[in-house]
């Protein structure tokens, strides 16, 4: 079964990740081209070669890992309950994730689907600018461990394969038309409501935003690239603005932006526009 | 089919999680069919619904609205309850692609409170010039189902209800909104009506159990037995 | 590392140069106008200073410090709230800077997007580097007048003190620290000094076996109740003890578990200025030279176990799984002057912990043996036995013993910790019939407890009680004169801290400590006409920032 889903994950992964053919730089200008086809992620995901296979054993030593490195926060048994979470955010979100509720929130896939485990294995990576140190310090073979363990919180990882959002077209260079163009997504499809009409997170629908867990979480501050929670390469915010963020308030834009995906890259632009 | 079965042939033919939505509803012929008919009441006096307060968009949304969690007609009868047959593995067709609309009508959702059966897609529209985001949570403890942006108007976003069971409705743009899927399944489920009646038709003979929901009076399961080409009544009385 | 170094500690135990004579003595704030008028100008100050760091938030909503800098994460990562640790930042620290669970030598993703670097990592120095910077204004209510004098400044020093940490990993498993601190406390000129400054190589033997620490570093990091890192600060006493008895105006402010507890007791006699000879028979007598700095041991002083650097090697690690902690060390023996400093210190901490939901719990005991650590000595005033002012000390250096337990309780917004600690000298002899009849007390115990309480993300609220049951001279001999402040008095305070967080890296607060023992006049005046000073000191009010940078 899980041999299935690895197989099914290979296809469609390394359909994607096949046009990649060198690694690439979060922002490196220089790589706009392998961002132009990389499909999902700002990081570079192991070759399917170096990867553990995920099985029952693989799951256990993910768990070990789990226990030393991450149970402070997330808990003992992954509800996002440690000794340290409270102090992180008390009154506020984020909390570390609940891996047992399966919502995340840093998906390439659809709104409602679980994350692909490229997804769960570039967070780890990344870590969560603000709150989540990225592991880029434990070797992959054993971030992708982790990764299996916390599929295993949560039972619908062994269904199907998750839908992905789909990327068509790739970073536009950000010029004045295009950072022009952007404006003009960012107003008709009311992005301002939310995130303000000077990109600042205070529109008029900015307050009392929750997330699922009943904790204030207000919209980005988007003249602060460096602070975005599910990365800031053209990529990432692309990826926030389609498949939203699950558990918070950000909706999924999938649907409006079918068959006009061009306009979100130029809107990818204004929006990194507003940190200059 | 079981599910490890399932499972496997879901490999096989990559058929991307088809299958774990497929339910065990069985269409059949129901040629001599039943009906339940009866109404769901409150007795005595409902708790008021208390007024929501707007905070944005007044211009759209209105100044003051009024939360519409009970509807209780001159008669004591109880509109939005949902009333489905709950052990039913088989029975009379329905149409799987029939679009079950939610819309966003004046910063409300409109139905408030609809059924759908598993495997259906509701079809979620903004009738209002502003951002509506609709919010569709597992149960009613608000765990996310889809969250999607609805900036422009009228333009459907058609969304597949996968699992059985409560799907509560918000927009986190405006926190007072609130709606209810009850997702069953099998398509014996109906909403009462202003006056609480409802009607399930072209139920098959045989003893059931029948649940009675509703979004702030919880539920309650009784047993009801149809006979062939015969009607059988249910009657519930929310309250004291 | 939002912050790391407890100051007042180091000015205590470590400089003997600078001497524990903190500048000029306090005001006397009992009269009532002066005490209205500074008490005017404090929170006119705070308020300035509040309003200053209204600003600065709001321009600067996301300064973080070094470690908080280099993983792009909040200061409540590691903190419960600055500066003290949260069950991650314990475990960050334990794990030699890396992240727990890794050997990862504090990488972060940049080497990986920049191309892997191999070998020493030393990135921006702004991943290294990180400045704490503390100024508080005092005011104490004291119990008797006199023994303070008069002076108009006020106690406001901006800021106090300012540590500068170096802190990181040159590559997987090897860590260092590095501190330096430039205090200006009490008007005294400012000093520029290392602190702590140690290596750390970790997980040798397999992840989490095996932490070796090289240097001069705090002993107490793991303990249940660290020495570093409180909410209430350690504020140091006004004090000193280049003479015996010691001249103590204000006893410090500080965890009294960690207290030396005994009266009595000094570093013993300088090499310089001792005369081997004795005049008058049998006694080892010498005579101190007044500039001979740190020669009493004051009672109140933070010793041993708990010091907040002591030179030396510890091990300690997780072999048997994440529940047991285990650390063993020795550190340069702290000897009495003239006790060859040749033997170390040992001492062996265990720690149980456990975690469960929004939870952990934590308990952990030392044993700590101090060899030939001080000399007890008596001066017996006027007239004597004895010539003039001749010290007499004892004839053997006693063993120093302390164990201690503590516990920490940390659930959602509450953090609870405590400790108790019990220590064990000889019986003093002094060779001399009469001498001999002084009594003296060889244990004496402390008791810290304290609670902290977040009530918003921004506000915490905190309470400490200390206790003290003083050991050493209890009771002069038969017909020498009583009533001298070396003479053993046990203590205990309450204190009291609200502290508000504008951000997470700045700390205001307003701190309050109450003396709980009867303030008794002692019967004769053995010291000036002055209270005991364990019971001198009435009341103190400190408001203050502590931030991190």
């Amino acid at each position: 079964m899980n041999n299935n889903r690895n197989f099914m994950c290979g296809v469609s992964a390394a359909m994607v990740l096949a046009l990649v053919a060198v690694p690439f730089a979060a922002f490196g200008a220089a790589d706009d081209n392998a961002k132009a086809k990389s499909p999902l992620m700002s990081i570079k995901a192991s070759p399917y070669t170096e990867r553990p296979v995920e099985n029952a054993e693989s799951v256990a030593q993910g768990k070990a890992i789990y226990d030393k490195a991450c149970t402070y926060c997330h808990g003992l048994e992954g509800k996002g309950d440690g000794p340290a979470a409270v102090y992180l955010s008390r009154d506020t979100a984020p909390r570390p994730r609940d891996f047992t509720a399966g919502i995340y929130k840093f998906r390439s896939t659809l709104s409602g689907e679980l994350p692909m485990d490229e997804d769960i294995f570039h967070t780890i990576t990344k870590g969560v600018v603000g709150y989540m140190p990225g592991f880029v310090g434990m070797p992959a073979e054993d971030r992708w461990k982790v990764t299996y363990y916390l599929k295993s919180m949560y039972a619908e990882f062994k269904g199907g394969m998750p839908e992905s959002i789909t990327v068509v077209g790739g970073p536009i260079p950000g010029t004045a038309v295009s950072v022009n163009k952007g404006y003009k997504v960012y107003t008709k499809f009311k992005c301002w409501e939310c995130h303000g009409g000077g990109g600042q997170g205070n529109g008029s629908k900015a307050a009392d935003l929750k997330d699922d867990w009943g904790f204030p979480l207000p919209p980005r501050d988007l003249t602060r690239l460096n602070i975005y929670k599910n990365g800031s390469a053209d990529i990432d915010i692309y990826r926030s603005i389609m498949a939203g963020l699950d558990g918070g308030a950000m909706p999924s834009y999938a649907d409006f932006f079918a068959g006009e995906e061009e306009n979100v890259w130029h809107l990818v632009n204004y929006i990194r526009s507003l940190s200059q | 089919m079981n599910k490890d079965m399932c499972v496997r042939m879901t490999g096989a033919v990559l058929l991307l999680g088809l299958c774990s939505y497929a339910n065990a509803y069985k269409a059949v012929e129901v040629s001599n069919g039943g009906v339940i008919t009866g109404t769901i009441k409150f007795s005595g006096t409902p708790p008021a619904n208390p007024k929501l307060e707007i905070t944005k968009d007044k211009d759209v949304c209105g100044k003051s609205l009024t939360a519409d969690y009970y509807i209780v007609g001159a008669n004591g009868g109880l509109q939005n309850a949902v009333v489905t047959i709950e052990n039913i593995d088989s029975g009379k067709a329905y149409d799987k692609k029939e679009i079950v609309a939610l819309d966003n009508n004046k910063c409300m959702f409109s139905p408030h409170v609809t059924t759908a059966v598993q495997g259906q897609k509701v079809g979620i529209n903004n009738l209002d010039p502003v951002l509506h985001n609709t919010h569709l949570y597992h149960g009613e403890k608000l765990k996310t189902m889809y969250n999607l942006a609805l900036p422009l108007q009228n333009k459907v976003i058609k969304k597949k209800m996968k699992r059985a069971g409560v799907v509560t409705v918000k927009c986190d743009a405006h926190e007072w909104m609130l709606g209810f899927v009850y997702v069953t399944s099998n398509p014996y489920s109906v909403v009462t009506g202003a006056d609480g009646s409802f009607t399930l038709k072209d139920v098959p003979p045989g003893s059931y159990k029948v649940k009675v929901w509703h979004e702030k009076l919880g539920e309650v399961t009784q047993d009801v037995t149809v006979a062939a080409g015969g009607s059988a009544t249910l009657n519930y009385s929310f309250g004291n | 590392m939002c912050a790391f170094a407890d100051a007042e500690y180091e000015q205590l135990t470590k400089d003997k140069n600078n001497s524990l004579l903190l500048g000029k003595p306090m005001n006397n704030y009992s009269i009532s106008y002066k005490l209205t008028s500074v008490l005017v100008l404090n929170l006119l100050t705070m308020f300035a200073l509040f309003i200053a760091l209204w600003v600065v938030e709001i321009k600067n909503a996301d300064a973080v410090p070094a470690f908080a800098r280099k993983y792009d994460v909040t200061c409540n990562s590691c903190h419960t709230r600055q500066p003290r640790l949260n069950p991650y930042g314990q475990k960050f620290l334990e794990n030699g800077y890396q992240l727990p669970g890794t050997a990862d030598g504090g990488r972060k993703e940049k080497h990986l997007l920049g191309g892997e670097i191999n070998g020493a990592t030393l990135d921006d120095l702004s991943n290294l580097v990180a400045f704490r910077l503390r100024a508080d204004i005092q005011q104490a209510r004291f119990a008797d007048p006199a023994v303070t004098e008069s002076s108009e400044d006020p106690n406001i020093i901006f800021p106090n003190i300012v540590n500068i940490f170096v802190a990181g990993t040159l590559m997987e498993d090897l860590s260092f620290f590095g501190e330096i601190e430039y205090a200006t406390q009490g008007g005294e000129a400012p000093a520029l000094r290392f602190e702590r400054v140690f290596m750390m190589f970790d997980n040798l033997g397999g992840p989490q076996v095996a932490s070796v620490k090289i240097g001069n570093f705090d002993p107490s990091a793991m303990y249940s109740f660290p020495t570093h890192r409180q909410q209430l600060n350690p504020i140091a006493p006004e004090a000193s003890t280049d003479k015996f008895p010691p001249a103590i105006n204000r006893i410090p402010l500080l965890p009294l578990a960690f207290a030396s507890k005994m009266f009595g007791m000094t570093r013993g006699p300088s090499y310089t200025t001792a005369s081997t000879t004795s005049p008058t028979g049998g006694v080892n007598t010498y005579e101190p030279d007044n500039q001979t700095d740190g020669l009493s041991i004051l009672p109140f002083e933070p010793m041993f176990y708990n010091a907040p650097a002591q030179t030396g090697i510890s091990v300690h690690g997780r072999p048997f799984g994440n529940s047991f902690l285990y650390q063993v060390g020795v550190v340069q023996a702290e000897t009495a002057e003239d006790v060859p400093k040749t033997s170390f210190d040992p001492y062996i901490m265990l720690r149980y912990d456990r975690q469960s939901q929004f939870t952990n719990f934590q308990a952990s005991s030392f044993y700590y043996i101090a060899n030939k650590a001080a000399r007890a000595a008596l001066r017996p005033p006027p007239p004597t036995p004895f010539a003039g002012n001749e010290l007499v000390f004892a004839q053997q250096a006693t063993d120093w013993t302390r164990m201690g337990i503590a516990a920490r309780w940390q659930s959602r917004s509450w953090d609870v910790y405590g400790t108790y600690i019990k220590d064990e000298i000889d019986r003093p002899m002094f060779g001399n019939a009469t001498l001999d009849m002084s009594k003296w007390e060889t244990s004496g115990s402390g008791l810290s407890i304290e609670a902290d309480y977040l009530l918003t993300e921004k506000w915490l609220i905190g309470m400490r009680y200390d206790m003290m049951k003083t050991g050493g001279l209890s009771e002069l001999p038969p017909g020498l004169q009583a009533g001298d402040p070396r003479i053993n008095q046990d203590a205990s305070f309450l204190g009291l801290i609200g502290k508000y967080y504008p951000h997470p890296n700045i700390g205001l607060y307003v701190r309050y400590h109450q003396n709980l023992e009867s303030s008794v006049k002692l019967p004769t005046a053995g010291f000036g006409g002055a209270e005991h000073p364990a019971t001198n000191l009435e009341s103190m009010m400190t408001v203050g920032v502590d931030m991190a940078f």
